[in-house]
């Protein structure tokens, strides 16, 4: 086992005198999380051990094994699906509460690598990234030194204008993480990051700042993070 | 080589949306030829009704036989006088005396026993624009001053000229409005099939920070730019159709040195049909807006 990929982790909530968590809604905390419906139906409170507060610059990884619902919970963080069970508060405010004109505002403070990573494979790499900026509202022109300075961070400059499709799983890892991080998120969540690039990436962001929130299946990789681990077993326990 | 770079092209956030579906132009040019030319007809028919009307409700006949010593004659002209000095008369004609005279005096109402200074004789009067609810009274006028007369108004044909004038009017309001209602219902369909023919991009750019105010207009441009194309074609088509029914009779009556009959229509009827397009893209565009925003409501 190496180095730790991150050095800055989240931590577990404060429980106070009377039980209840300490309130903490500022933007110094980017999520807080407690308790959610995860693995479709299944509905895990704080009082299970499915808490934590990510702050600011800081990284979190939940694991488990296929279908314990950590897809599920990504989902909710990213305003992908309603959080309609637990609480799941978002760069100091309540997610349940956000009107759905206000979502799109707040999605743009987050950067999402899927875990199939939903590239369009007839667009160039370069487009690819571009679309994560103008679904953000920058007007085309506007982003055009931040793409070519994303894509040279990722090593895919030079193969900016192959179409996707062309590149290889490894080169695909990379887009995707350029294409989450063009628009300088606030919070960034990877969905089964793969590969030691994009790993490499992720430490790299990491030290630089950026809070992350990071899905896997793979145990080994959660422990060698060093970041702080949630661990979802199935039928819808935290282990 | 140096030089300033202009900005690289963007990406389009949903391809393909924009551009019109050819099963939709010609959908939207079915139904505004449809609606093109039952405006024009209608318009035309209750414009034509009115103007029959104005005419019927400007004129009268009048039978006035002799009574006394005072033959038919000698009282079509005292009628004559007194109808020329009426308020709203315009004109009073003496018609010639014809053989059915006498029956048609009877059928207006004039007394059997009204006949003994020689058959009746028959006056036309015309009445001013706006006089013509005077035309009852002038029988009542020449009786009180001692002509036996009996009027017609015409009244037997105003009945289904006004139904035609104003069922005319609402033929020419309700067909548009099941037209209107057809187009919505269309164009809202197709805004809301492209979107779903899109809905992995839509999700995919939604997910990404896409708002709404983004991703509607191109969603409903492509059913927009299709109405107006249909509506534009159809109101054009419909426009020649209208025009040639119209003018095509008179022109070919005056090619054979025929007498050119008078046409009660004129271009200004053609008007609602040049207004079809603006109205029906109009109607495109707040459907198609409704339908691009029940897709995007579907979206998290």
């Amino acid at each position: 086992m190496g180095s730790p990929i991150f050095t800055c982790m989240s931590r577990t909530p404060v429980k106070t005198s009377n039980g209840s968590q300490a309130s903490d809604t500022g933007e110094s905390v980017v999520v807080r999380l407690g308790g959610a419906f995860i693995g479709g139906s299944r509905r895990v409170g704080a009082e299970d051990g499915l808490s934590f507060i990510l702050g600011a610059g800081e990284a979190h990884v939940i694991t488990g094994p296929a279908g314990c619902g950590k897809t599920a919970l990504l989902d909710r963080i990213a305003l992908a699906r309603p959080p309609d069970y637990g609480v799941i508060s978002l760069f100091g405010g309540d997610a349940a509460g956000i009107p759905p004109a206000g979502r799109a505002a707040v999605r743009r403070r987050i950067g999402v690598v899927f875990q199939h990573l939903r590239l369009i494979d007839t667009l160039s790499a370069r487009d690819n990234v571009a679309l994560a900026a103008r679904a953000a509202g920058r007007a085309p022109g506007a982003y055009d030194s931040a793409l070519d300075e994303v894509l040279a961070w990722v090593g895919l400059a030079r193969r900016a204008d192959e179409a996707c499709g062309a590149l290889d799983a490894e080169g695909r890892g990379r887009l995707a993480m350029a294409r989450a991080v063009i628009n300088r998120p606030d919070l960034l969540i990877v969905d089964e990051p793969t590969g030691e690039a994009v790993l490499k990436l992720l430490s790299e962001l990491n030290r630089a700042g950026t809070t992350m929130l990071i899905a896997t299946r793979d145990t080994e990789l959660a422990m060698r993070s060093g970041a702080e681990v949630t661990h979802l077993a199935g039928r819808g326990r935290v282990g | 080589m140096s030089g300033v770079r202009g900005p690289r092209p963007a990406p389009p956030l949903l391809p393909g949306a924009r551009r019109p579906s050819p099963w939709l132009i010609l959908a939207v040019l079915v139904i505004s030829l449809l609606a093109g030319v039952e405006l024009a007809a209608a318009t035309v028919a209750a414009r034509t009704a009115h103007a029959w009307l104005g005419r019927l409700g400007g004129s009268i006949t009048v039978a006035v036989a002799g009574r006394g010593l005072e033959s038919a004659d000698a009282a079509a002209a005292r009628a004559a006088e007194i109808l020329a000095l009426t308020p709203g008369v315009v004109g009073v004609r003496i018609l010639d005396p014809a053989p059915g005279d006498g029956l048609a005096a009877t059928a207006m109402g004039l007394g059997a026993g009204d006949d003994r200074g020689g058959t009746p004789r028959l006056l036309a009067a015309a009445f001013a624009p706006g006089h013509g609810a005077a035309r009852p009274a002038v029988a009542d006028l020449l009786s009180r001053q001692g002509v036996a007369a009996a009027a017609d108004v015409h009244d037997t044909l105003d009945s289904p000229l006004e139904r035609l004038a104003f069922g005319g009017a609402g033929v020419a309001a309700a067909l548009p409005l099941t037209l209107i209602a057809g187009l919505w219902w269309l164009t809202a369909w197709a805004a809301t099939r492209a979107g779903r023919r899109l809905s992995s991009r839509l999700d995919l750019l939604s997910r990404l920070g896409a708002a709404e105010s983004q991703l509607a207009p191109p969603l409903a441009g492509g059913a927009t730019t299709a109405v107006l194309v249909g509506a534009v074609l159809g109101a054009g088509a419909a426009l020649a159709l209208a025009a040639g029914a119209l003018w095509l009779p008179a022109a070919g009556a005056w090619l054979a040195g025929r007498d050119v009959p008078t046409l009660v229509a004129d271009g200004w009827d053609l008007a609602p049909v040049a207004l079809w397009p603006a109205l029906a893209v109009l109607i495109g565009f707040l459907a198609a807006r409704s339908g691009a925003r029940r897709v995007l409501r579907t979206l998290p």
